[in-house]
């Protein structure tokens, strides 16, 4: 994949976003961690995604204690670097913006998140229900943790 | 549904027990010709990534492996994967090159299961029975070695479960050795025949483009121009210690999918002969001994035969992990569909859905139901039906 020339995307995001990144982990020299705000997310995922040309891999949410955490994971195969964006929305407004209007591929995941979880994805072009039955109670969120 | 033309609705699907993935695919038709596809799923959701999170992480490795029966130790390879980041250890030589060796016969019997499905919905029967004739040793070797033909229980975080002994390498050479004449006969046979050229080069087109937008991955990837592959890209198991080569090719269409799984094979003894060659001077041990997880993130990937397996595993330092994502290729080559059927007539629409290799070439039932009558009735049978009359109709 042509993946933005020789520039090395873990510096381009941290030079772009010096002011956004809430916390910078380096896992290892191939995973790399880093939280943001969810209302810097489409800023994050579209120049990740349009811009460094990165591979978009998948989401994956879970409830955890202080809200719910959902994380975007982006591949860099040229440079064998997997980059995870981390937000956390808490439990009282789990309302985030879609990133599917920038990559056609997150609608599915998008829509499974919702009806498991309970996270309104804002602008998603087709939310409707992915992999629970039509039927499935309206209240009821497999995922959730908390009553 | 504005058009005023007599628009029918198949619906495919939604369940067939051969199949890994029960899918619900609904095509909107114009007389013969597709102008929107649907899809819906979740009909054998098993919620196996909540079941993850109540096991300890050896035993998910056995779960995971139900996953897929075709993939089954793809799912576990990246789920090792994923347990080794995030304990931040390397595994032992050893058994980095049992897993690949694994890893690769699983490729060849996945590929030359679809090579004979492909052939079978082309109307090519001799191409499955052969196909399926030679998977045959493929399986008989990995039952030899592990002690199943399928689900082998190789895999383990930190190596694998059991060695393969010397004296099991020349049979597996003798099989892969056995396994060219008989790929190049297959591959001569695809190449050569101006049928299955007019039936697939130029159908199913999926853009390079559209492959970066819905994230597809393996070879529906790497057959649109993507020059992917995490075996290279993210050196894990023997991969980065052996040579070969990532097959790309830049037609994007369905004849172009198939090359490429074809000449994979190759690929994938070039691979397991190295790594049995190397088998022989890397003695020691087969498994690091993982005795405690840490607490943190682990990401794991293999490049399983249909594509990239992604698995996430976070951890709180117990003896279970707390969230386990698991994204098979399918999740999202299957989406593909929806750039590549629009346009095609319905007779090809069944090879292009095969050609994801979402194993739907086993099609259970179909239905179509003429909205304004209300009467024609098609069965799955007849899908097959209409693919192979287009072929009988090419070889006049």
């Amino acid at each position: 994949m042509e993946q933005a020339g020789q520039i090395d995307p873990i510096k381009d995001l941290k030079k772009t976003f010096q002011d956004k990144i809430l916390e910078f982990f380096e896992k290892s020299e191939t995973r790399y961690y880093i939280l943001i705000k969810p209302e810097d997310l489409l800023e994050f995922v579209d120049h990740i995604f349009n811009k460094l040309k990165a591979r978009y891999q998948i989401i994956s949410a879970m409830d955890t204690p202080k809200g719910i955490e959902i994380i975007y994971h982006f591949a860099f195969d040229k440079f064998g670097k997997v980059v995870s964006f981390r937000t956390i929305l808490p439990h009282e407004n789990t309302e985030i913006e879609s990133i599917a209007p920038i990559i056609t591929g997150a609608q599915w995941i998008e829509r499974e998140i919702a009806e498991i979880i309970n996270v309104k994805f804002r602008n998603h072009p087709d939310p409707r229900k992915l992999i629970l039955a039509d039927d499935w109670p309206k209240e009821v969120f497999p995922y959730r943790r908390n009553k | 549904m504005t058009s005023n033309k007599k628009r029918t609705l198949i619906p495919i699907g939604p369940y067939h027990p051969l199949q890994e993935e029960p899918e619900h695919f609904l095509l909107y038709v114009e007389g013969e010709r597709v102008v929107d596809i649907d899809w819906k799923t979740g009909y054998n959701h098993r919620g196996i990534e909540k079941l993850s999170e109540g096991m300890s992480y050896d035993q998910v490795t056995f779960l995971v492996e139900r996953v897929c029966g075709i993939c089954s130790t793809s799912h576990p390879f990246a789920y090792t994967n994923a347990v080794e980041d995030l304990c931040g250890i390397d595994i032992p030589l050893r058994a980095k090159h049992i897993k690949s060796i694994i890893g690769e016969l699983e490729r060849i019997h996945s590929h030359l299961l679809w090579v004979g499905l492909a052939g079978h919905f082309l109307g090519y029967d001799t191409v499955w029975m052969w196909a399926w004739k030679y998977r045959e040793p493929v399986l008989e070797i990995l039952e030899a070695v592990t002690g199943n033909r399928n689900s082998y229980a190789m895999m383990k975080p930190g190596g694998v479960r059991r060695d393969i002994e010397d004296e099991d390498i020349p049979a597996i050479l003798k099989m892969v050795d056995a396994l060219v004449p008989q790929m190049d006969l297959l591959l001569g046979a695809v190449q050569d025949d101006p049928v299955i050229h007019k039936r697939t080069k130029g159908v199913g087109i999926l853009t390079k483009e559209d492959a970066i937008a819905y994230g597809a991955v393996g070879p529906t990837a790497r057959a649109s121009g993507l020059d992917i592959d995490v075996r290279r890209d993210f050196p894990h198991g023997a991969y980065d210690l052996v040579d070969w080569d990532v097959i790309v090719t830049h037609n994007c269409d369905v004849f172009d999918k198939a090359a490429v799984r074809l000449l994979e094979i190759y690929e994938s003894i070039k691979i397991i002969k190295q790594c049995l060659e190397c088998l022989k001077t890397a003695k020691g041990p087969i498994d690091a001994n993982i005795k405690e997880v840490p607490p943190g993130h682990g990401i794991g990937h293999y490049e399983a035969p249909r594509g990239e397996v992604f698995h996430y595993v976070r951890s709180d330092g117990t003896n279970s992990p707390i969230r386990h994502k698991i994204r098979a290729p399918s999740y999202v080559n299957i989406p593909t569909f929806k750039a590549t059927c629009i346009g095609e007539t319905v007779s090809d629409v069944a090879l292009i859905l095969a050609a994801v290799d979402p194993c739907y070439c086993c099609t259970e039932r179909m239905t179509a139901i003429d909205v304004n009558s209300g009467k024609k009735t098609m069965e799955g049978k007849d899908l097959i039906r209409l693919s192979r009359e287009k072929t009988a109709r090419l070889r006049k």
